[in-house]
C-alpha cells in the first residue's frame, strides 16, 4: 500500500472511531477502490461492502472504470453480492430493502441498472460481470442478450461468459421476475446462425436452455440431436434429458396453479420431444452419446416407448457403462419392460453391471425377479451389500437363511444395519428372531437406534425388555434410548406398559436435570408422544399441553408423531394457522397422514395463500413441503 | 443436537437439508441513557421464516403488506418479545418495553428497541442479567454488540463472561442457564464516581 493512500485509509478509521459510526458506504467503497489500484485485492472488504445491500452496489457502480481492472472486478464482485436479495420476493425487498425494491421492481430503477451495467460496453469484460449482471441489471442483460440475438457480429466470448452464470440463476430458481423474457432472448440466440455456428457457443446455450427450462427452445435441441458431431449429439442428449426430467425443475404438481402450469408445460414438450429420442437411441453408434441417452431415458418414466427403446439399447451395445446407465435408469422409472432390462443385466453381470442390476431390483422387487436374485445368494459367501439390498425389498422368507448366515460373520456396522434393514422387511419368525437378538445384543449406538426404529414398526418377539431396559438405561446414548422409548408404545406387554407408567411418573428419575433443560425436555415429550401411541390416559391432554407450550421442534415432533400414528388432533388445525416452516411441515404431513379429507379445504386455500406459494415455488430448502402439500390434496380426494 | 434428537426419532432426515426448524441470528447491545437501561435486540431471520413471516402479516391475504398490517404484527411481535424477558439489575427485577418502532435492514434484520422505567443505581459496578426466552424457541448465534466505548467517566455496560484473561470480549458465547425458557447474557452497569 502506498504510503499516502495508508494514511488516508488511517485516517478514515481513525476519523469513524472518534465519532463512534461505522464507515459509510461511499468511505468503504473508497477505501476498496485506495487499495485495488495500489495492486491489493481487498475480496473481503468487497464481501463487506455487497453485503451492506443495494446502495452499498450503486456507490460501487460509480467507481467503475474501464481503465483499472482490478478495482472493477473487486467493485463488481460487491455489486454481485449485493444483487443476490433480487431472488427473494418483491414484498420482501420493500419490507426490508427499499433501495433495492426500487431499483428492482419499479420504472424508477431502470436507470439504476443501466448504471450498474455500465461494463457492458467495455472491450473487456471483468470475470465478476456476469455474476453482477443476471443478480443486479437484469434488464439491461437481457437488452444485450436481444442485441446479441439480432445480431450479425456477435459478441461469441462474452457470450459464452454469460450463459453459465444466468443458466446457475435460473436453474436455482431464483429468478422470480424475467423468467419469460429470459426464455425469449434465449430462443432468439439460438435462432441465430451467427451464433450457433460457434461450437462453444452452441454447447453454452444447449446447457443453458436446460438450466433455464427454456422448453420454447425445444426445437433447437432437437435439431442438435441430428448433428454429425457426436459431441454435439451428446451435449444435445444432456440437455434434453436435463430439460425434460421431472425431478429437474422445481416442485411441479406440489407448487399449486403456478407449478401445474410448469408441470404442463415440461409434459407437453416431453411428449413433442419423444419421437426424434427414441429415434436416436435406435440408430446412435456412438458408446458416448449411448451412455448419455440412456441418462436422459429417465425425462420419461412412464413411457413404454422409451422403454422398448432401452431394451433393445441394452442387447445392441456392448459397453458395460452403457449398460449401467440404462439400469440406473431403470431404478427411477416404471417402464414395464424394466424386469426385462434387470435379467439382461443378470446375464451380463460383468464391470459393475451386475451391482446396477440389484440396485434396480432394490428399486422394482418384482415377482418375475425374484428367483434369479435369490439364487444369488448362494453363490456368496461374505455379504454382498446390493444384493442383501435387492433380497430384502423382495421380502421373500426364502432369504432368511442366507442373511442369518452372513450376520453370524459380519462385523461391519454398516452392513449389519443393511442385513436389519433386510430383514425387517421379510415375514417370519426366523426374521424377527434375529432382529430381537440383536436388539438384545448389540452395542454399536447407530446400530442400536437403528434396531429400536426397527422394533417401533415391527413387533419382535420378547424386544419389550430390551427396550425397557434400554430405555430407563442412564448410561446408554441418548438417542438409542429415545427411540427405545417411542418403541414402546408398540408393544401392549406388561414390561413395556409397566416401564411407560415408570416414565410418565417419575421422568426426572430416568432424565435428570443434569441431562441439561433441552434433553429433558425432549426425553419428556417423548414419553408423553409415546404414552399417546399407547393409548394412555390423559395422554391426549398432556400431547396438548406441550404443544401449546412447546418450541418449533417441539411442535414438529407432535405433528410427525400424528402422523405416523395416523391420528387426527385439534393441534393440527391450530398448526396450519402457523408462522413457522417446521411447525407447518409438519401440521401438513399430519393433515395428509390422519385426515385428509377434512382438511382439504384448508390446505388447498393455505397452498394458493400468496407468501406460501412464493415459498413453494423458490429456490429455498422447503424439506419436500410441496410434495406433502400435492400428496395430503390428492389423499383427500381432490388436486 | 437438539432438533436433530426429535427429528431422528420419527425422520429419515435427507442428508442433504437443513434443520427445518428456523435459526435466527441475534445481536444485543445494551446501555444506559436518561436513567434508563436500554436494549437494542436485532434478529436476523432466515428468508423462509422471512416468507411466512409475511404470511402471517397479509392478514387480507392481498399478496401486499400494507403499513397497517406491518405495524400491527410488529407492535404484536415486540410486545411478546418484552414479555419473554427476564432482566434483573442490581438485585431487581425490570420489565422491558417496547420504546420505538422496529427497523428493518437489508439482511432481513428486525431491530427491536426496549427501555425499562427509570432506575436510580448508586456509583459502582452493578451486576444485571437478562434472559431470553425467545431464544428456545429460535436456537442461534448470539453476538454483544459494544454500544460505544464511553469513557471512564462515563455510564457503561460491560458484558461479563468466564474468560479470565482480563481481555474484554467482542463475541460473547451466551451459555444455556439452567432455567428452561431461556439463554441468558450477564453484565455489568458501571455508575463512575
Amino acid at each position: 500500500m502506498r504510503p499516502l493512500a495508508s494514511a488516508g485509509v488511517l485516517l478514515l478509521f481513525l476519523t469513524a472511531a472518534v465519532l463512534n459510526a461505522a464507515p459509510s458506504d461511499r468511505e468503504l467503497v473508497q477505501q476498496l477502490v485506495a487499495q485495488a489500484d495500489a495492486g491489493e485485492t481487498p475480496s473481503a472488504l468487497a464481501q463487506s461492502i455487497g453485503e451492506r445491500g443495494m446502495t452499498a452496489a450503486s456507490v460501487a457502480a460509480e467507481f467503475l472504470d474501464e481503465r483499472k481492472p482490478r478495482r472493477s472486478q473487486l467493485l463488481l464482485e460487491a455489486v454481485a453480492t449485493a444483487g443476490t436479495c433480487r431472488r427473494s420476493h418483491a414484498e420482501l425487498l420493500r419490507l426490508y430493502h427499499p433501495a433495492a425494491h426500487e431499483l428492482f421492481h419499479t420504472t424508477n430503477g431502470i436507470a439504476g441498472q443501466r448504471r450498474l451495467a455500465v461494463a457492458l460496453v467495455w472491450q473487456e469484460w471483468p470475470a465478476a460481470l456476469p455474476e453482477a449482471l443476471i443478480r443486479a441489471a437484469p434488464l439491461p442483460l437481457l437488452d444485450w442478450l436481444q442485441a446479441q440475438a439480432a445480431s450479425p457480429t456477435p459478441s461469441l466470448d462474452k457470450l459464452r461468459q454469460v450463459c453459465q452464470p444466468v443458466g446457475n440463476w435460473l436453474r436455482a430458481r431464483n429468478e422470480r421476475q424475467h423468467t419469460h423474457a429470459f426464455h425469449q432472448a434465449i430462443a432468439a440466440l439460438v435462432a441465430n446462425p451467427a451464433i450457433t455456428r460457434d461450437l462453444p457457443v452452441r454447447t453454452a446455450l444447449l446447457r443453458l436452455v436446460a438450466d433455464a427450462s427454456a422448453t420454447g427452445s425445444l426445437d433447437f435441441v432437437l435439431q442438435q440431436l441430428r448433428l454429425s458431431q457426436p459431441e454435439v449429439r451428446a451435449d444435445a442428449v444432456v440437455a434434453l434429458g436435463h430439460l425434460l426430467n421431472p425431478q429437474s425443475h422445481g416442485c411441479g404438481r406440489g407448487c399449486g396453479p403456478a407449478g401445474l402450469a410448469e408441470w404442463n408445460r415440461l409434459a407437453a414438450a416431453r411428449t413433442q420431444a419423444i419421437e426424434e429420442f427414441v429415434r436416436l437411441a435406435g440408430v446412435e453408434s456412438d458408446v458416448t452419446v449411448q451412455a448419455k441417452l440412456a441418462a436422459a431415458a429417465e425425462a420419461w418414466p412412464e413411457e413404454a416407448r422409451v422403454g422398448q427403446a432401452m431394451v433393445e439399447l441394452f442387447r445392441r451395445t456392448n459397453d458395460a457403462g452403457v449398460r449401467r446407465a440404462i439400469l440406473f435408469s431403470v431404478a427411477g422409472t416404471r417402464w414395464p419392460q424394466r424386469a426385462a432390462i434387470i435379467l439382461a443385466g443378470f446375464d451380463a453381470p460383468a464391470d459393475g453391471v451386475l451391482g446396477v442390476a440389484l440396485q434396480a431390483v432394490a428399486a422394482h422387487p418384482l415377482p418375475d425377479l425374484a428367483p434369479r436374485t435369490l439364487a444369488m445368494l448362494e453363490e456368496f459367501r461374505d455379504a454382498q451389500p446390493m444384493l442383501i439390498d435387492a433380497v430384502g425389498a423382495l421380502a421373500n422368507p426364502k432369504a432368511t437363511p442366507a442373511l442369518l448366515r452372513w450376520l453370524e460373520r459380519e462385523r461391519n456396522v454398516a452392513v449389519r444395519l443393511k442385513l436389519a434393514l433386510a430383514l425387517e422387511k421379510i415375514p417370519g419368525e426366523a426374521s424377527a428372531n434375529a432382529l430381537a437378538g440383536m436388539l438384545a445384543r448389540e452395542a454399536e449406538p447407530l446400530l442400536g437406534e437403528h434396531l429400536c426404529r426397527i422394533a417401533s414398526r415391527r413387533h419382535l418377539p420378547g424386544a419389550e425388555a430390551t427396550l425397557a431396559s434400554l430405555a430407563e438405561d442412564g448410561t446408554a446414548p441418548i438417542t438409542v434410548r429415545a427411540q427405545a422409548v417411542w418403541a414402546l408404545g408398540n408393544y401392549p406387554e406388561p414390561p413395556a406398559r409397566n416401564c411407560l407408567a415408570r416414565l410418565r411418573e417419575t421422568p426426572e428419575k430416568f432424565f435428570p436435570a443434569t441431562l441439561g433443560p433441552s434433553l429433558t425436555e425432549q426425553a419428556q415429550v417423548t414419553i408423553a408422544l409415546t404414552s399417546l401411541r399407547a393409548h394412555q390416559s390423559g395422554a391426549e391432554g398432556e400431547m396438548a399441553r406441550w404443544f401449546a407450550t412447546g418450541s418449533p421442534a417441539v411442535q414438529l415432533t407432535c405433528l410427525l408423531s400424528l402422523a405416523e400414528l395416523k391420528q387426527d388432533d385439534r393441534v393440527i388445525e391450530q398448526a396450519l394457522h402457523t408462522g413457522d416452516f417446521a411447525v407447518l411441515l409438519g401440521a401438513v404431513k399430519a393433515a395428509g397422514a390422519t385426515n385428509p379429507t377434512k382438511y382439504v379445504p384448508h390446505l388447498r386455500a393455505l397452498r394458493e395463500a400468496p407468501f406460501v406459494a412464493a415459498l413453494l415455488t423458490s429456490g429455498l430448502d422447503t424439506w419436500g413441503l410441496p410434495a406433502a402439500f400435492s400428496a395430503a390434496l390428492r389423499e383427500g380426494g381432490r388436486q | 443436537m437438539k432438533t436433530a434428537l426429535f427429528l431422528s426419532l420419527l425422520v429419515s432426515l435427507a442428508a442433504a437439508h437443513e434443520s427445518p426448524v428456523d435459526h435466527v441470528d441475534r445481536e444485543f447491545r445494551l446501555w444506559v441513557a436518561e436513567g434508563r437501561l436500554h436494549l437494542s435486540y436485532r434478529l436476523q431471520l432466515a428468508e423462509r421464516a422471512a416468507l411466512l413471516q409475511l404470511h402471517q402479516m397479509d392478514t387480507d391475504a392481498d399478496g401486499r403488506i400494507s403499513h397497517a398490517e406491518r405495524d400491527a404484527y410488529f407492535t404484536t411481535q415486540a410486545e411478546r418479545l418484552g414479555r419473554g424477558f427476564r432482566l434483573e439489575l442490581a438485585g431487581r427485577a425490570l420489565a422491558l418495553t417496547p420504546s420505538s418502532p422496529v427497523q428493518c435492514d437489508a439482511r432481513l434484520g428486525q431491530t427491536f428497541t426496549f427501555q425499562t422505567p427509570q432506575v436510580a443505581l448508586a456509583p459502582g459496578r452493578h451486576a444485571g442479567r437478562l434472559a431470553d426466552a425467545h431464544a428456545r424457541a429460535y436456537p442461534g448465534p448470539f453476538r454483544w454488540v459494544d454500544a460505544g466505548s464511553a469513557s471512564a467517566g462515563e455510564v457503561r455496560v460491560e458484558p461479563v463472561s468466564a474468560a479470565t484473561d482480563g481481555k474484554r470480549p467482542t463475541w460473547l458465547a451466551v451459555k444455556a442457564t439452567t432455567h428452561p425458557d431461556s439463554l441468558a447474557l450477564n453484565f455489568v452497569v458501571v455508575i463512575p464516581q
